[in-house]
């Protein structure tokens, strides 16, 4: 129990129990397993998106593109694979290879033209939502062959095939960071670039590395949103900066950079995901979401405060 | 000692979470409408998922929906996203009704081939979904309720406009959604109906403000300086026209530029009675929406629509054999704005 107490995700641990148990009350439906999978499927889209950006937050970045490139990915499948008539897994695997692009150029813009990570990020934001709109003529786009319909309906036992996705990726992402010397030197990078470079890390490759791989899983995500919804919509992804953020945030990492773990944004996610759901199942107007969204976060911010406080306090004695 | 704080600290938060959920559970008591005292029907849940929540029309449809729940002793909720043109968390509010177990869920949706799927899952799941104020016609939905041909509607207002601004003349149309059906079968209603008027062009692009009535005024503003000669309004959205009717008393063109449109008298009764904007075609939300809870609820009970069928204090619904049903609508202009209450 001390020992769940002392780790880092703590906070968010206990607040997201503390949501999970008032929901269940307060809905009989909500603890059931089929909902609880159909939030986990709503969500995988935003998990996978939370670990590249989690990963970008630790450098002591921030991308808030992540919405706009994930919407540019569904777009891309959209034109390709329903308008153009290309082979859908053709054009899946081109709209990662898109994300990616966006990943890059953002990863360039900030380490070799030296632009703050918000301004740059925040270009590829209007950019790519430009791009998506201009690609899609505003219109969202179907007309998918079966298979690919099929595959977001699809799951492996009762679990939705992309909420396995999701997991498998959140495992490799929490081994890379945890495990791997490219994870330490992501926290390194962190903490401080200058003590970073001259232990020998190369900081622009670790910071391009964030940005890339936030941008191809963006585009994972994009992916994967079409085949949800069996259709390209042009405002995908609308607004997801704001809660992959949140998400992070919740889940310990601070946005100085240096802090912060995948099992705590995953965990924000989840908060996030019962949140509303929970207030869906119970009929309160969707208005509320928002707000309750927002003293979450600064319930989770605090707890984690807290946290620190009382670790320093044992530690000083 | 410092486990003591810690574990104090905790208290506190699973507290705070507590009582959070403590104000969640009375801001839940208003959105329902069962008493438990009405008739046997208590059991029944019904949900309605709007395109999105928080407009005059809007709310206007959940009165007319708490009505009829009230009157027929059935649970029913009135959902849909914060904000316009929000086609994701749409889908994503309908799959959450499936998952609490809703008897039937009735849509009007930001966009008709998105709701597929979802529509699908829901008939096949048992919770039976109907359509209204907006169809999906090519999903399993039972049936669609709307107040007026959608494409009629349309050709009704460009026929309003031309003869105000005498057959001639460079008129704008304004919508909202590019994505909602409803509101394309009416700009298709326009631009049927603007073949009769030689004299009559069609400014392009047409201008879409998402059901935000900020985006309306500022469309409305820049066709205006674009425009300057431009004739009129024609607005098949209802935060259109107070959009247009704002935009023209902004740029002081009020009186000067004509403005028809489908929106309610409650937010434009001032503008009728100042001349600014100068009649609209509606039909009463309320109305429509309390008709739809009925037929649904009827339709739970195993009694279908039919041709023809009179509701008490509505009027006769012509029903299709494609399964739309139709009820009679209203123009209303400054001369019978007061008339109507919503």
């Amino acid at each position: 129990m001390k020992a769940i107490l002392k780790a880092k995700e703590s906070a968010i641990l206990i607040l997201f129990a503390a949501v999970f148990i008032c929901f269940a009350q307060l809905s009989e439906r909500f603890a059931t397993p089929d909902n609880l999978f159909n939030v986990a499927r709503q969500y995988s889209e935003l998990a996978v998106v939370s670990i590249g950006l989690t990963m970008v937050i630790i450098t002591g970045g921030i991308d808030i593109s992540v919405g706009s490139m994930v919407g540019i990915s569904s777009i891309l499948v959209g034109v390709l694979g329903a308008k153009m008539g290309l082979n859908v897994w053709l054009a899946c695997l081109l709209a990662m290879v898109g994300g990616l692009a966006c990943g890059l150029i953002n990863g360039l813009v900030i380490t070799k033209l030296r632009v703050q990570p918000i301004v740059a990020t925040l270009a590829m934001l209007s950019a790519a939502r430009g791009l998506a709109w201009i690609l899609s003529g505003a219109r969202s786009l179907s007309g998918f062959p079966d298979s690919f319909v099929a595959l977001g309906q699809t799951a492996i036992g009762p679990m939705p095939l992309s909420v396995v996705v999701a997991l498998v990726l959140v495992t490799l992402g929490i081994v890379v960071l945890r495990y791997t010397a490219l994870g330490r030197a992501i926290y390194a990078v962190g903490s401080s670039e200058e003590a970073a470079r001259l232990s020998g890390v190369s900081v622009f490759r670790i910071k391009l590395f964030a940005y890339a791989v936030t941008g191809l899983l963006c585009g994972l995500g994009g992916v994967i949103m079409a085949a949800r919804l069996a259709s390209s919509v042009p405002d995908a992804g609308s607004g997801f900066e704001f809660e992959a953020i949140t998400a992070v945030v919740m889940g310990g990492s601070s946005l100085k950079g240096g802090e912060g773990s995948i099992i705590g944004t995953i965990i924000g996610v989840a908060v996030m995901g019962i949140i509303r759901n929970g207030l869906n199942l119970i009929g309160v107007p969707n208005i509320w979401q928002v707000l309750f969204l927002g003293v979450m976060l600064i319930l989770a911010v605090l707890g984690d405060n807290l946290r620190t406080w009382i670790r320093a306090r044992q530690v000083t004695g | 000692m410092r486990t003591k704080y810690a574990i104090y600290a905790i208290s506190i938060i699973l507290l705070i979470s507590f009582g959070l959920s403590g104000c969640t559970r009375r801001v839940e008591k208003p959105a329902q409408t069962t008493t438990p005292a009405q008739p046997a029907k208590s059991g029944r849940k019904i949900a309605f998922v709007m395109k999105l929540i928080g407009i005059p029309y809007t709310n206007a449809c959940e009165r007319g929906m708490k009505k009829a729940a009230d009157e027929l002793g059935i649970d029913a909720v009135f959902l849909g996203p914060p904000t316009g043109g929000d086609t994701i968390k749409q889908i994503d509010i309908i799959e959450d009704q499936i998952s609490r177990g809703v008897d039937a869920i009735i849509i009007s949706p930001n966009d008709d081939q998105a709701v597929k799927p979802v529509i699908q899952k829901a008939m096949s799941k048992g919770v039976k979904v109907f359509t209204w104020d907006s169809d999906a016609p090519e999903s399993k939905r039972i049936f669609y309720v709307a107040a007026a041909d959608d494409v009629g509607i349309g050709t009704e207002v460009i026929d309003r406009v031309a003869k105000d601004i005498g057959g001639k003349g460079k008129v704008a149309v304004m919508t909202g959604s590019p994505n909602a059906l409803n509101l394309n079968l009416h700009v298709q209603g326009v631009e049927q109906g603007v073949k009769k008027y030689p004299g009559i062009k069609l400014v392009k692009p047409y201008l879409f403000n998402d059901d935000d009535p900020q985006k309306a005024i500022q469309l409305a503003i820049t066709t205006l300086q674009a425009n300057p000669d431009l004739a009129a309004f024609a607005c098949v959205n209802s935060p259109g026209v107070p959009g247009a009717a704002r935009a023209l008393i902004q740029t002081g063109k009020e009186g000067k530029v004509v403005v028809w449109g489908l929106s309610l008298p409650s937010e434009n009764r001032d503008y009728l009675k100042q001349g600014v904007v100068n009649g609209l075609t509606l039909w009463d939300p309320a109305k429509l929406t309390y008709v739809t809870t009925k037929l649904v609820n009827d339709y739970l009970d195993g009694k279908k629509p039919v041709n023809g069928m009179e509701i008490p204090g509505i009027g006769k619904l012509k029903v299709s054999p494609t399964g739309v049903i139709i009820m009679p609508g209203a123009i209303i202009t400054k001369e019978n704005v007061d008339q109507f209450d919503f």
